[in-house]
């Protein structure tokens, strides 16, 4: 987070440079009774633009075109802007007339996304990291299904062996669940610990039924009941991780194009 | 016939222990080569494992100004043109390490035989009897034993301008005979020294100081130690590795050990184990402060080695004598810097990092691609960057060990003791000139697996190749099998800006260090 | 560690495993590169020599224990999944559509398609307009300001490159409906009204908000506020001209109205005596004549009466005697053989210049008067009716009331060479003739006659006529109260206030009147200067020549309220940037009816 800090000084620097120039131009324009509108209008699209290019940029990883560190603390600082520009422009919070509802709604939408995107890659890194186990994304279903397919074969064993059905049963009631997908996720997120306390009510509450014999199939079940915690915790994050932009890119696309027509109605009716 | 050579006969096989008999090191470690005209022996820059003997006929060495690269199979680092790179955007399938399979049949044997490899022989020989300064290796001529023996690389280019026999001993071989056959040892050393010794020693800076003559002194005196398997990457692969000690704390000073090449690690004895202190590459030095001491106060007692030096993984050492640094060298310098301060005054959970690193001996690394997990959020944006910059295949894995919250992922390090380079049949592996960095040339890799069986990361990884349509390339001419790449990180050579993976990542969380520069507390 | 030829780590790939999806055992390597499932067999055999052989990766456990089918395929085989799109490339669809989904609606609804024909403003309205405006713009919608455009796409962007907005465009849509009087020669004339006035702000919100900063864009005298740096006021502020009426406040306040013998009749109260505080706007206006000044000036109207003629002094018998017998009832007079005049009177300045003749030199006026004098006796009031009329007068105004006996019947007396007799005093006022003249006596103030005299004089630019009429003693003591100027012509000031209002200037007495506390006065801003020469300017008739009663207003007075932290103190506090406003009358097409901003 320090080294986020640190990276987004001269970004800032810039942006209230930028904002500065245009604070400048928009009292040029009121006093000379031009339009201070268009000018922060255009001013606004030029950083809504550019922060549409970091998107893009992406897609040129294969070119020079700047390190992508340095693209994203211009994104964020281009972002903190273009609210600023945004409330300039419209003078206000909310706007009046039907089109530029829309378009303010959208632009809320992006920018609180863009928060939360912010909010969560200060936080969910370490809380990644700290969870002990360090797995793909992709790789996780895998890993759950192998979790699974151990616990099960634990559970076969041990009744194959003891011929008991206590542990099956109490797998079907309780752990079967926790096993069969990812679980905890609004949890996992806030980093609360439910999962841990959960494995120990639950799972644990069979422990007196079992025998001497059968009490090493449970701890190995707990076992791997807590190895999953942490691929859990990885799912969660590293999935929300990727659902925030579901929300953010598609929607602040479409908020450039309805600007464009904005742009369109502004010049065929007021100028 | 090989018994028969004179060289060979002039070894006493007596001196050899029944355990290691001559005839067994002959029979195992010598093979006998039989090369064409143009054949390549050994090319410049290659790490190799193996010294040569002319039997028969005579071999040339290409001098100055040395044979092209491209001629040794080496890859042209040419900068992919941007409309090249634009249309990539729509060129990388998504089948996996497509080649262009025509272009390889195209390639081979313009003038020749099919089953020549590239960088295997040379193709304009006259040419290059023309254009280069040549010298001739006759009969009896041994050569190579460098290689051999330390981590060097070739020095020059050796071929064969006319059919010509050789006999090619492994490393193993020759340091057996070395061990047991005076003659062998003293030619070789004197070979060593002449050629190598005196050019590395004024790089030392305590011997700045000496005097011309006394150099020659110095030089003369000098022993040459390896410590440590020359193959260390094999034993460490099984998960069994080895650490000799070189020297032990508590034991008196024989001389000041300068390390040449590999890395050896400093310790002491630390509660019930050993602490690392530091560890040192080539250029360090150990047991100069404890020598200086003793030299300034004779009448001292306490003058142990303080720390014991062991090999990790393999170390070349030059030990200057007490004697010679006594009269020579100690009068010229000042009192050095007690190197241990720093390390001591940091406690155990500073140096776990170092500890670790140097057990999986990341210290060899140059270019090790370090993941801050507590700024990476998974975006694999730099997987995919290295996959753009490669026709859609990435050239590494974002896994690898973590300690604390650094991941080592499995990228190539561009080690400094390139253990993957021994032993490639076309020079495909090789070291760049310009940057050190260590490349593969697709073109003419045959996918044997010498080097990704040698990496002791895993970092390079063998794939099948296929045509744009995702049919595996088989080898219908000869094996029947599907064709490999050795295919590993190239950090983005012939391409402006450095590696893609640095670039790409937006929270600087991705970084190709060099593991002197990273961890903490090192005593240089 | 995982392959790199796997799916799972070409992070690149849009696909993955279907069964991944919904957490069953993934296959091995993921889906193919064209997106159908990859996991169906978990090998692909290859043919050595005549059989096939398992090449089943090392990872996945190297070859299995059941042999490739005799035709190549492989042993283990699942049922195919259906793969899913990893969260990139569902982004990236969704993206598409996203776009796609804007443009297909902008398409519909953007443009005057058939689903909007009803409400085709209501995605292009940025807000409400004025409710006023709303009224007005009715039926005809947006077009009642803004410039219509074609409804194609062609015409559409046509239009952005064209100028259409309300006061664009050619045509200032605005005037339409306002009257925008223009000071001239004032820079103030901005020809696009949006250039301060913004629309659609919603209902009731204000049109424009201007700022000072926008003022100093012009004008060269900047400063940064009124109190700090505004220039200072002209040195008679607000004083441009004399009075209209000669009235010194100083000797009226301070010596008249506390003289003992008008303690009855003087008004009380100083300025409020006088001045209608309740009606104040710009100026204060004033009690009317009678219940101000009448009181002590009302008797002096009538002590100076306007001659309109004296029968002068003549040499001879102005009149035909058949004329005379005819005309008058008492019949011819006696034939005398020398003539001797009975008036001894010389011809009033009146006549003489309306007559254009010396009054006092007979021989220049005996003929004028012996025809005016027969003219009298046959036609009565007809030959000074004419010779008014030649002069540009009015007879209907200015021989009001006159009697046609009047004149005739003193005309027989003259033309007889007697004095006629009045039968009395003219107590009620109005034309009398007696003895030699012929005279109007005005008793009220605001007599029409008189005032049409004074006019005449005034607009007849005939020497002798407005030395008689409009000195300080003329008839009817007007000119003693009301000034006589001239700006473009001379005129008699009648009314009692300028008329013409300041332009581009707005000021209130309301808001200051009662402001400054009990026990203010007018006169903390309106001093009465006792030492100006007041009188001195009503010698001329320049009335931008004048001397004040009152102290100039100093900037200092107002910015004791109007400054920082106070009294609003920005520049359309006073000043006005449009002169008068008002709208056109449309009922009365083309009339114009003006409304001033009730300043």
């Amino acid at each position: 987070m320090i080294n986020l800090a640190h990276r987004l000084i001269v970004p800032l620097i810039l942006s209230v440079a930028v904002f500065g120039a245009l604070w400048i131009l928009n009292e040029r324009a009121a006093k000379e009774l031009g339009d201070p509108a268009i000018v922060t209008g255009w001013f606004l699209f030029g950083t809504i633009l550019f922060l549409g290019a970091y998107n893009v940029r992406k897609k040129l990883a294969a070119f020079n075109v700047g390190p992508a560190r340095v693209w994203l603390a211009m994104h964020i600082a281009g972002g903190l802007l273009a609210v600023t520009l945004f409330l300039f422009h419209t003078g206000t919070l909310w706007p009046t007339g039907v089109y530029e509802q829309i378009l303010a709604t959208l632009f809320w939408i992006v920018t609180f996304t863009g928060f939360f995107g912010v909010a969560v890659i200060v936080t969910y890194p370490r809380r990644l990291t700290d969870s002990g186990v360090e797995i793909i994304f992709e790789e996780i279903p895998g890993e759950v299904y192998s979790i699974r397919e151990r616990a099960e074969a634990e559970v076969v064993a041990c009744t194959e062996k003891y011929g008991e059905s206590t542990l099956a049963d109490h797998y079907v009631d309780t752990l079967d669940w926790y096993f069969r997908r990812p679980r905890f996720y609004i949890n996992h997120l806030v980093g609360g610990i439910g999962p841990e306390a959960w494995i120990r009510s639950h799972g644990d509450a069979v422990r007196r039924y079992l025998s001497a014999d059968e009490t090493p199939f449970l701890d190995r079940l707990l076992a791997l009941a807590k190895q999953k915690t942490a691929i859990d915790r990885q799912y969660a994050c590293q999935d929300i991780m990727r659902k925030w932009l579901v929300a953010h890119v598609p929607l602040s696309v479409a908020l450039i194009g309805i600007s464009v027509w904005h742009l369109i109605l502004v010049y065929v009716y007021a100028k | 016939m090989l018994m028969a050579r004179p060289e060979i006969r002039s070894i006493d096989a007596g001196a050899f222990p029944n355990t290691l008999p001559l005839d067994g090191i002959v029979r195992y470690d010598m093979r006998v080569n039989r090369y064409r005209a143009g054949d390549i022996v050994v090319r410049e820059g290659d790490y190799g494992n193996s010294a040569f003997l002319v039997l028969q006929g005579e071999l040339v060495i290409a001098g100055s100004p040395g044979i092209p690269a491209e001629q040794l199979g080496r890859i042209q680092t040419h900068r992919e043109g941007t409309f090249r790179r634009v249309a990539n955007l729509w060129r990388n399938s998504w089948v996996p390490e497509v080649r262009d399979v025509d272009r390889y049949g195209r390639r081979t044997g313009d003038q020749g035989s099919q089953t020549r490899k590239r960088g295997a022989y040379l193709q304009d020989v006259p040419a290059i009897m023309r254009d280069q300064d040549t010298i001739t290796l006759n009969e009896g001529t041994l050569f190579g034993e460098l290689a051999a023996l330390g981590r060097v690389p070739r020095s020059s280019t050796i071929f064969a301008e006319r059919p010509a026999i050789v006999m090619e001993i492994r490393w193993q071989g020759l340091r057996d005979i070395m061990k047991f056959d005076h003659e062998w040892r003293r030619k070789i050393n004197d070979l060593y020294r002449g050629a190598a010794l005196r050019s590395y020693l004024r790089q030392i800076d305590i011997l700045s100081g000496v005097s011309n003559e006394q150099f020659s002194a110095i030089a003369k005196h000098c022993l040459f130690e390896t410590y440590g398997t020359f193959d260390w990457s094999a034993t460490f692969r099984r998960g069994k590795p080895d650490e000799p000690i070189i020297a032990s704390e508590g034991d008196y000073p024989d001389g000041l050990l300068v390390i040449r090449a590999g890395f050896a690690r400093v310790s002491m004895r630390y509660g019930k184990g050993r602490r690392t202190l530091t560890y040192l590459g080539a250029g360090d030095m150990y047991g100069l402060d404890e020598l200086y001491q003793a030299w300034e106060n004779p009448n001292a007692t306490n003058l142990q080695l303080r720390y014991t030096i062991s090999a990790l993984g393999y170390v070349d050492v030059i030990r200057i004598p007490v004697t010679v640094l006594e009269e020579h060298v100690f009068p010229t310098i000042k009192e050095p810097d007690d190197p241990s301060t720093g390390a001591l005054q940091r406690n155990v959970a500073e140096d776990a990092l170092m500890e670790w690193a140097l057990d999986k001996r990341y210290m060899n690394g140059t270019q090790s691609m370090v993941i801050d997990m507590d700024k990476c959020i998974r975006c694999d944006d730099c997987v995919r960057a290295c996959a753009a910059t490669h026709g859609g295949n990435p050239r590494f894995r974002r896994e690898g060990p973590i300690f604390d919250h650094w991941m080592v992922a499995n990228a190539c390090m561009h080690c400094k003791d390139p253990v993957c380079m021994i032993g490639c049949p076309t020079g495909a592996i090789h070291r760049s000139i310009e940057g050190g960095t260590v490349l593969i040339n697709d073109d003419t890799c045959i996918g044997c697996a010498t080097c990704a069986n040698s990496c002791p990361y895993n970092n390079i990884v063998m794939v099948s190749i296929r045509n744009r349509q995702g049919v595996a390339v088989i080898d219908t001419a000869e094996s029947g099998q599907p064709i490999q790449k050795a295919t590993k990180c190239d950090l983005c050579a012939g391409r402006p800006g450095g590696p893609a993976c640095v670039r790409a990542c937006p929270h600087d969380a991705l970084s190709r260090v060099d593991f002197r520069d990273f961890h903490v507390g090192t005593m240089d | 560690m995982s392959s790199i030829e796997n799916s799972y780590n070409r992070p690149n790939f849009p696909y993955r495993c279907g069964r991944a999806a919904v957490w069953e055992k993934p296959c091995y390597s993921g889906p193919n590169p064209d997106g159908t499932c990859g996991g169906t067999a978990a090998c692909e055999p290859r043919r050595s020599g005549d059989r096939y052989v398992c090449r089943r990766s090392r990872e996945q456990g190297g070859p299995c224990e059941h042999d490739p089918l005799p035709d190549g395929t492989c042993a283990l085989r699942q049922l195919p999944c259906q793969p899913r799109r990893r969260f990139r490339s569902f982004r990236f669809q969704v993206t598409m559509i996203a776009f796609i989904i804007v443009i297909a609606l902008l398409g519909a609804f953007g443009s005057n398609g058939p689903l909007t024909s009803d409400n085709a403003t209501l995605f292009r309205d940025p807000g409400k307009i004025l409710d006023v405006h709303a009224a007005v713009v009715g039926e005809r919608g947006c077009s009642s300001c803004h410039a219509p455009h074609d409804m194609d796409p062609r015409g559409f962007v046509l239009a952005v490159f064209r100028p259409s907005g309300p006061s664009q465009g050619g045509s200032n849509k605005c005037l339409a409906c306002h009257v925008i009087a223009k000071k001239p020669g004032s820079g103030h004339s901005a020809e696009a009204c949006t250039l301060c006035h913004a629309e659609h702000k919603g209902a009731v919100a204000p049109v424009s908000k201007i700022t000072d900063q926008q003022c100093h864009t012009c004008h060269k005298t900047k400063f940064t506020t009124f109190s700090a740096s505004h220039p200072e006021f002209k040195k008679t502020y607000p004083y441009v001209r004399r009075t209209a009426i000669n009235f010194d406040h100083v000797k009226h306040l301070e010596t008249h109205f506390k003289d003992q013998r008008f303690a009855d009749k003087a008004p009380k109260d100083r300025c409020i005596g006088c001045h209608v505080a309740s009606k104040a706007s710009w100026r204060v206006p004033i009690k009317p004549f009678q219940e101000t000044c009448a009181g002590c000036h009302e008797k002096q109207i009538g002590k100076r009466e306007l001659t309109l003629f004296t029968f002068p002094e003549l040499k001879k018998n102005p009149a035909d005697p058949k004329t005379i017998a005819d005309s008058c009832p008492g019949g011819a007079p006696k034939k005398a053989d020398e003539y001797e005049s009975a008036s001894l009177e010389p011809l009033n300045p009146v006549a003489a210049a309306l007559l254009g003749v010396d009054g006092g030199d007979i021989s220049s006026y005996e003929g004028h008067v012996g025809a005016l004098l027969e003219g009298m006796l046959t036609e009565g009031n007809a030959p000074i009716s004419e010779l008014l009329s030649k002069a540009d007068g009015q007879p209907a105004h200015l021989l009001s009331g006159l009697a046609p006996g009047l004149l005739h019947s003193a005309a027989c007396s003259w033309a007889a060479n007697r004095e006629h007799e009045a039968p009395g005093e003219p107590e009620f006022g109005g034309w009398h003739a007696g003895e030699f003249f012929l005279r109007y006596r005005a008793l009220r103030h605001q007599d029409p006659v008189i005032k049409a005299w004074l006019d005449f004089a005034a607009a007849a630019e005939i020497e002798g006529l407005s030395k008689e009429l409009l000195g300080v003693d003329g008839p009817g003591s007007c000119v003693k109260c009301h000034s006589v100027s001239e700006t473009d012509a001379v005129r008699v000031e009648w009314r009692s206030a300028e008329t013409e209002r300041r332009a581009l200037y707005t000021y209130s007495h309301v808001p200051h009147l009662n402001l400054l506390g009990p026990g203010s006065e007018c006169e903390t801003c309106h001093a009465l200067d006792k030492k100006a020469d007041y009188a001195a300017a009503f010698k001329q008739i320049d009335p931008k020549v004048f001397n004040s009663n009152f102290s100039a207003i100093g900037k200092k007075l107002c910015a004791a309220c109007h400054q920082q932290g106070q009294v609003v103190e920005n520049c359309l506090t006073c000043h006005k940037y449009h002169d008068q406003t008002g709208f056109k009358d449309r009922m009365m097409a083309g009339e114009l009816k003006t409304q001033g901003t009730s300043q």
